[in-house]
């Protein structure tokens, strides 16, 4: 084997690893998004059961209508009193309450659509979140991208804070859609355990110059300095046992690095935090438009194998 | 409202979506009791102190406050007022934990999706035992 094959080899190797341990920190992710994704399923399920039993009861009373009517105009076909019979289907249609029937089953049936629709919206996020993806970079709709990422953990972020989206208009941004949505996934369930009780989370995108930029801040408590200097260490994490792996962040520096941009951060104790990713909107500057991973190390970049542990 | 309607046992259910609220409604429309829902925690907890309110279901995740969250201030100002927590997942930590500990926040949990039937049973149940009192 000559050198030059060995090296893409074991080049060919590192990115395997490397796809492998992303997909590893997004089932992680899910884990972690596992009770408000049930949840946020759970609760359309049970209106749309609910709705779908009414729903029979209803029909099954608006038949009798029907048929009450049939039968008054029968007998006004054959010679009944006309009036009479009027005012005894009339006396039926208000005693079963129609109006309400028809109103309510209306409602319901826009109701349960609509929940059908969130539940699909939602399977439809998970499978993209989940989808392995080989980094390939297209121009992408970045916008439509975070928004996905919101809607992954929209229960999570809901019960925690008010979420704000101020979006500046982008072109198509060069990216692995997949792998930016998940940092971005990354960045908002932080910035939602980062919040004790209720607070504020503002995600906003920006065109600077030849730069896309996506910030995502919080008012939650904030991080110290020495936190702040480890945030990117690879299995660096102030969550308890079993909450996080450390692997989140460090994988999304990693992700945004290999687009050729860097994580910024600024953070307060008490005032919160907030994350800014830039990345060039054009893809990075190499000619490959694949988020590889650099094999090579960078000592002094926050997360790379060469910073001091 | 008639003297007679006004002796009906009222059932509060708060939920932050008002689909949920319509649909619960619907299941118990001809049920015996008074269904009043909302979907401010805080307006069923003015409800809980002002108006004798036999049972009140309440969702666990809402934006203003936790579901156990609410069952402790609903069990401080009307503890004859049985507590029922609607959730689209039991397993959640917070839940487990309250039915294990004593002070028990929660009196019943129902899963979302839940059985119509189920739902009024357990209501049935609940306002029935209220009226036989031990």
């Amino acid at each position: 084997m000559s050198e030059n094959e060995a090296l893409r080899r074991a080049e060919a190797e590192i990115e395997r690893l490397n796809s492998e341990l992303l997909q590893g920190q997004k089932l992680q992710t899910i884990g972690q998004l596992t009770a408000s994704i049930v949840h946020e399923i759970n609760s359309p399920l049970g209106y749309i059961l609910t709705n779908l039993g009414m729903l029979r009861e209803y029909l099954a009373e608006l038949k009798r209508i029907l048929s009450a009517a049939e039968a008054a105009i029968d007998r006004a076909a054959e010679g009944g009193d006309a009036a009479a019979l009027r005012e005894e289907y009339r006396r039926i249609r208000a005693e079963a309450g129609v109006d309400f029937l028809l109103a309510d089953f209306a409602e319901a049936v826009e109701d349960s659509r609509e929940g059908g629709e969130r539940i699909r919206e939602i399977v439809k996020s998970l499978r993209e979140f989940t989808h392995v993806d080989d980094g390939h970079m297209v121009p992408t709709d970045l916008n439509a991208v975070i928004d996905g990422s919101i809607r992954m953990c929209a229960n999570e972020v809901r019960f925690k804070a008010t979420l704000h989206r101020d979006y500046g208009v982008l072109p198509p941004v060069v990216c692995a859609p997949h792998r930016m949505g998940q940092v971005i996934v990354n960045l908002l369930v932080n910035a939602a355990q980062a919040i004790e009780k209720k607070g504020e989370i503002h995600v906003s995108t920006r065109a600077d110059g030849e730069e896309a930029v996506i910030r995502v801040r919080d008012n939650g408590v904030g991080m110290a300095p020495e936190v702040q200097r480890q945030l990117f260490r690879p299995f660096f994490t102030t969550k308890p046992v079993g909450k996080g792996t450390g692997l989140g962040l460090h994988m999304c520096e990693r992700i945004v690095r290999a687009h050729g941009g860097r994580i910024d951060v600024w953070s307060q104790p008490g005032q919160g935090s907030e994350f800014t990713v830039r990345f060039p909107m054009r893809g990075p500057a190499s000619e490959k438009k694949t988020a590889r991973f650099e094999v090579t190390a960078h000592p002094g970049r926050p997360g790379s194998s060469g910073a001091p542990s | 409202m008639t003297t007679e309607e006004s002796r009906r046992p009222i059932v509060v259910c708060v939920d932050d979506q008002s689909e949920v609220l319509s649909a619960i409604r619907r299941a118990l429309r001809r049920e015996p009791y008074e269904v009043w829902t909302t979907n401010s925690a805080r307006e069923a907890l003015d409800w809980v102190t002002s108006h004798g309110i036999s049972v009140i279901i309440a969702d666990h995740r809402m934006p203003e406050i936790l579901g156990i969250a609410l069952m402790a201030a609903v069990r401080e100002r009307s503890p004859r007022t049985a507590r029922v927590v609607l959730t689209g997942y039991p397993g959640e930590e917070s839940i487990r934990q309250s039915l294990d500990d004593a002070d028990d926040a929660i009196q019943y949990l129902i899963g979302k999706p839940w059985s119509d039937d189920a739902l009024r049973l357990t209501l049935r149940e609940i306002i029935e035992r209220q009226r036989t009192p031990a």
